[in-house]
C-alpha cells in the first residue's frame, strides 16, 4: 500500500499541499493525451489480435488428440511466463538491426509491428490455456445436437459453441488487454522514442527528464484507469458466469480424422512452432553468433570476470544477484501468500473479499507503479532500507504475491470441510486434521506458485529498473543496459544474457507446470 | 446404550434437530429414514460432535459427550459420498483413524489388509481413491470407519449415490456384515426398503423431529399418522367418519370395522393393496388409471367412482387393461385407521 499511497501523495500535493490545478495543468498536456491514446489502442488492437490467433490453437488443444500435445500445451506457457526482457530481445534478435532477417532487408523495430508481435507471442498462451481449458469440458455432444437439428458446422460454432466460450473468451481478453495495457518492457526495448505507454512514459519523466511530479500525475492516470478496468473485468465475471456442465477432457478429445482435419492441425502447429519458436530460436542462434562466426564467445564474454563489457559490474555478478533476489523475493511471497491465502480461502464475506481485492492490487498497478512508488516513498525515509539489498526483494515479492495468494487461496476454498471433520471423527484433534488434511492438498498449489514467483523475480524487469542500484544489477536490468550500448560485442552478450535467462525461468515454469493438472489458475 | 435427551440443534433460526429424544441400545441397529432436510444428517452430526447442541444431551455408556471433543469420541462416521482424502491411497485412508491413536506402522498394515479383506477389496492397499469406481468407494469409506474398532458406528446414505442392481447386493453385504460385528448402528437413509432391511428398529424423521420410532413390522402394520403412511407409500388413503357402532362410512360407502371399536369421529383410513381384492361381485365401481407390471404381479392403480383418492390393488394372473373398469371387494380387517392430522 505504501507505494501507491507515496505516488498519490506525489501526485496531488506536490508543495505538501493539494495542488489540483497543477495535477489538471500536467494532463492537460497535449503529449499526455497522445500516450494515453496510443496506450489505449495498441491494448486493444493487441487484443484483438491475440484472440485471433489463440482461438484455433485452444479448438485444437481441446478437441484434438495428436502425438506431442502435452509438450505443446506445456510449451505454450513458456512465453508468457518469459522476462519482458527477453521476449524484446527475441525480436531485436529477429526483427532488429542485427537481427536474423535483417539481411533480408526486413526491420520491423521501432514500428508499432513489432510491439503487436511481441504482444501477441507474450499473451497467446493465456488465451490459449483459459479458452482451450473450457473448450475441452464442453460436451461435444451440444454441437452434435445442434447438428442433429440442421445446423451446419459453422452455425453450430456460432450458435451453440460460441455462446458458451463467451465468457472464457472475454475473461482472457480482459486478462490479455491488462497486460497489454500496462506493457513496459517490451514497448521500451522495441518501441523506440517514438512509442510510448503511460508506463514508460512514467519511466522517461523519471529517468531522463527527472519530472517526479508528472511521472506521479501519470501514475495516478494509469492507477484509475486500471481500477475502472478491474472493476470492469469483475462486474463483467459476475454477469457472464454461466452454469456449465463440464466433462473431463480426455473424453473430449480425439484423433484428426480426415484430410482437412488433419491439415487444420498441422496448420495450426506449424503456426504456433513460426509464432512462438521461431523468436525464441533466432534468440539462441544470434547469441551463438559472433564476429568469428557461430561459437560461444559470447558466453565466454559473460563468464569473463575482467570484461565488463560495459556494465559497471562483471556479468556473473548480475546473475547472481538475480538468483539471490529471486530466493528471498520468493520465500517472502510464498509465506504472505500462504497466510494471506488463509484469510481468503477459509473466511467468508465482506472481509475476505476487501483483502482479495486489495491483493489484486499489485498485479493491477503493475510493477512499474510499485517500483516507481517504493523510490517515491523510500526517497523521503530512512537512506539504509533505500539503499538496502532488502528493497529488490521486497518488490518482487509484492508483484509476485497475488500469483501465490492465486494458486493457494482457491485450492484452500475448495478443500471439501467434510474432509476435515472426516479426519476428525477417525480421532486428529483440530490442529492435526489441518495438518493431515489441509497441509499436503496446499502445499501442492505453494510450491506451484513458488515457481512462479520465482520466475516472476527473475524475470521482473518494470519495478526493478526503479530501483536497481548501479553497482548491483539484477540479469533483466543487465541485458536492458547492454542493449542500449552500441557494439556489437554488446549486442552479442545481450543475447547471450536473455537466453541464459530464458532457460533458468523455462526450465523453472515447465518443472512447476508439471506439477499442477488444471489451467493456470484463476487471475 | 447411546441416550439422546431433547437434543436441539440450530442452523440461525431453523432448528434442524428439535428436542429429539431417543435411546439405542448396545448392539441395536436403528434406521432413521425421512425426507431430506428432515434432520437425519444433523443428527449423525450431533452425535459425532461435529454440531454443537443448542440444548439437550447426548450420553453414552452413562457418560455425558457435552465437552468431549469430536476427535475423543471413537465413533465411527461414514459420510454421504463418503469423503475420502483424495490425496491418499486406500491404505492411507484406511489406516487413518489407527495412525491417529497412535498403532505402530505394522500394527497399522495388519489391521488395514484385515478391514479390506472384510469389505471384499483385499489388495486394494496402493489403489488411488480417485481411481475407483463408486461402489469401491463406498467399501473403502466403510473399512476406514472400521478400521479403529468403534463401538458405535454411524453411516450417513452410505448407499445413496449407487445405482440400483449395486445397491442391492451391498444392502445384503451389509446387513451381513453388520449381524457379523455385532456393532452399535444408526444407518441413515431416504430409502424405505433399506431402512426397514437393515433397523432392528426405525425413526421416521420430520422437520427435525421423530415422528414414528417402531419395528419395521410395527411401522408397517400401524403407522402412527397419516404422514408417515404417506411417506412409507403403504397405500391409498381416503376420509372417512366413524360412527359408535365402529361402522366408518365415506366414499368407500359403509365399511364394519372388527374390534377393538376405533375413536369415533373424522378419520382416514388407509386401505393397503392386501386390503382389496378384484371381485365381480364387489360393492366398489373403479377405473384402472395405471397399471404396472412387476414381475410376479401387477400393480393397478385405480380411481373409484365419485372420488379422486386412488388406491392399489395387486392382481395375480390376468389383469384388465389400462382404462377398464372394475369391481372391488374391501376386508375390513385388513383396513388401517389413521388418526386425523
Amino acid at each position: 500500500m505504501l507505494p501507491v499511497a507515496g505516488i498519490v501523495a506525489a501526485g496531488l500535493l506536490p508543495a505538501g499541499r493539494l495542488d489540483l490545478a497543477a495535477v489538471l495543468e500536467t494532463l492537460g498536456r497535449p503529449f499526455v493525451m497522445q500516450v494515453a491514446w496510443f496506450t489505449l489502442w495498441q491494448a486493444v488492437v493487441s487484443t484483438l489480435l491475440t484472440v485471433a490467433a489463440a482461438l484455433p490453437g485452444a479448438y485444437l488443444l481441446a478437441r484434438f488428440e495428436f502425438p506431442g500435445k502435452r509438450v505443446l500445451g506445456a510449451l505454450s506457457i513458456v512465453p508468457f511466463v518469459l522476462p519482458t526482457v527477453v521476449v524484446a530481445a527475441a525480436f531485436l534478435a529477429l526483427l532488429g538491426p542485427r537481427g536474423a532477417l535483417a539481411p533480408l532487408g526486413i526491420r520491423l523495430d521501432q514500428t508499432i509491428w513489432a510491439i503487436l508481435l511481441a504482444h501477441v507471442f507474450y499473451n497467446y498462451a493465456i488465451v490459449l490455456r483459459i479458452v482451450g481449458s473450457v473448450w475441452a469440458q464442453l460436451d461435444p455432444r451440444l454441437e452434435d445436437a445442434a447438428r442433429a437439428l440442421g445446423a451446419t458446422r459453422w452455425a453450430a460454432f456460432r450458435h451453440v459453441t460460441l455462446p458458451l466460450l463467451r465468457p472464457a473468451i472475454l475473461s482472457a481478453a480482459s486478462i490479455v488487454f491488462l497486460f497489454t495495457f500496462t506493457s513496459f518492457g517490451v514497448i521500451l526495448l522495441l518501441g523506440g522514442p517514438h512509442y510510448a505507454t503511460l508506463e514508460v512514459e512514467i519511466y522517461r519523466q523519471t529517468a531522463h527528464l527527472l519530472e517526479l511530479r508528472v511521472a506521479a500525475t501519470l501514475a495516478l492516470l494509469q492507477m484509475v484507469a486500471l481500477t475502472l478496468l478491474l472493476l470492469v473485468y469483475a462486474r463483467l465475471q459476475e454477469r457472464l458466469a454461466v452454469g456449465l456442465r463440464l466433462m473431463p477432457a480426455r473424453i473430449t478429445a480425439r484423433q484428426p480424422r480426415g484430410a482437412r482435419e488433419k491439415a487444420f492441425v498441422a496448420a495450426n502447429l506449424l503456426f504456433v512452432a513460426v509464432l512462438l519458436g521461431l523468436p525464441l530460436a533466432v534468440l539462441v542462434e544470434r547469441s551463438l553468433a559472433g564476429s568469428a562466426g557461430y561459437g560461444v564467445a559470447n558466453y565466454a564474454a559473460l563468464f569473463d570476470a575482467g570484461g565488463r563489457g560495459g556494465l559497471f559490474v562483471p556479468p556473473l555478478e548480475a546473475m547472481r544477484n538475480s538468483l539471490v533476489f529471486a530466493f528471498f523475493a520468493t520465500a517472502l511471497a510464498v509465506i504472505l501468500g500462504l497466510l494471506a491465502g488463509a484469510v481468503i480461502g477459509y473466511r467468508r464475506g465482506a472481509i475476505a473479499q476487501g483483502f482479495d481485492a486489495l491483493l489484486m492490487l499489485p498485479l493491477g498497478t503493475s510493477a512499474v507503479i510499485v517500483g516507481f512508488g517504493m523510490l517515491l516513498t523510500l526517497g523521503g525515509m530512512a537512506a539504509g532500507l533505500r539503499t538496502s539489498v532488502l528493497l529488490i526483494p521486497i518488490a518482487h515479492a509484492l508483484i509476485a504475491l497475488p500469483f501465490i495468494v492465486r494458486s493457494v487461496a482457491p485450492v484452500m476454498r475448495a478443500i471439501d470441510g467434510r474432509l476435515r471433520e472426516a479426519a476428525r471423527v477417525l480421532g486428529a484433534p483440530p490442529a492435526a486434521a489441518w495438518r493431515e488434511v489441509d497441509l499436503p492438498i496446499v502445499s501442492r498449489a505453494a510450491l506451484v506458485g513458488a515457481g512462479f514467483a520465482f520466475a516472476v523475480s527473475l524475470g521482473e524487469f518494470g519495478a526493478t529498473i526503479f530501483i536497481a542500484r548501479p553497482e548491483a544489477p539484477t540479469m533483466p536490468i543487465a541485458v536492458f543496459r547492454l542493449l542500449s550500448q552500441p557494439g556489437t560485442l554488446a549486442f552479442g552478450q545481450a543475447m547471450a544474457m536473455a537466453t541464459l535467462l530464458m532457460i533458468v525461468t523455462g526450465v523453472a515454469v515447465v518443472l512447476v507446470d508439471r506439477f499442477r493438472a488444471g489451467s493456470i489458475g484463476q487471475f | 446404550m447411546l441416550e439422546l435427551d431433547s437434543v436441539t440443534v440450530r442452523y440461525g433460526d431453523h432448528a434442524a434437530l428439535d428436542a429429539v429424544s431417543v435411546a439405542v441400545a448396545d448392539g441395536e441397529r436403528l434406521s432413521v429414514l425421512g425426507p431430506s432436510g428432515a434432520g437425519k444428517s444433523t443428527l449423525l452430526r450431533a452425535v459425532s460432535g461435529l454440531e454443537p447442541l443448542a440444548g439437550g444431551s447426548i450420553r453414552w455408556r452413562g457418560r455425558d459427550l457435552a465437552g468431549v471433543p469430536v476427535h475423543a469420541r471413537g465413533v465411527g462416521l461414514m459420510f454421504q459420498d463418503y469423503v475420502l482424502f483424495p490425496h491418499r491411497d486406500v491404505a492411507g485412508n484406511v489406516a487413518f483413524g489407527l495412525r491417529m491413536r497412535g498403532d505402530r506402522p505394522a500394527a497399522q498394515r495388519a489391521r488395514v489388509t484385515e478391514v479390506l479383506e472384510m469389505v471384499g477389496l483385499r489388495g486394494y492397499e496402493p489403489r488411488r481413491v480417485t481411481s475407483l469406481s463408486g461402489g469401491e468407494q463406498q467399501r473403502v469409506a466403510l473399512a476406514r470407519a472400521l478400521a479403529p474398532e468403534p463401538e458405535l458406528l454411524m453411516l450417513d446414505e452410505p448407499l445413496g449415490a449407487l445405482d440400483r442392481a449395486l445397491r442391492g447386493r451391498l444392502l445384503d453385504e451389509l446387513s451381513e456384515l453388520f449381524a457379523r460385528l455385532a456393532l452399535t448402528i444408526i444407518y441413515v437413509t431416504h430409502d424405505r426398503d433399506e431402512a426397514l432391511a437393515l433397523g432392528d428398529r426405525v425413526a421416521v424423521m420430520r422437520d427435525g423431529r421423530i415422528e414414528a420410532l417402531a419395528r419395521p413390522d410395527e411401522l408397517w402394520r400401524n403407522p402412527p399418522s397419516e404422514w408417515v403412511a404417506r411417506f412409507l407409500g403403504l397405500g391409498g388413503i381416503v376420509a372417512a367418519s366413524i360412527d359408535e357402532q365402529g361402522r366408518a362410512s365415506g366414499v368407500l360407502g359403509e365399511i364394519q370395522l372388527p374390534p377393538p371399536l376405533p375413536p369415533v369421529g373424522d378419520v382416514r383410513l388407509l386401505i393397503r393393496p392386501d386390503a382389496l381384492r378384484l371381485d365381480e361381485h364387489g360393492d366398489h365401481r373403479a377405473t384402472v388409471v395405471r397399471r404396472a407390471f412387476r414381475g410376479d404381479d401387477v400393480l393397478l392403480r385405480v380411481a373409484l367412482a365419485g372420488s379422486d383418492a386412488p388406491l392399489e390393488v395387486k392382481v395375480d394372473g390376468p389383469a384388465p387393461a389400462l382404462g377398464d373398469e372394475v369391481r372391488l371387494s374391501i376386508d375390513p380387517r385388513r383396513v388401517v385407521v389413521l388418526p386425523h392430522n
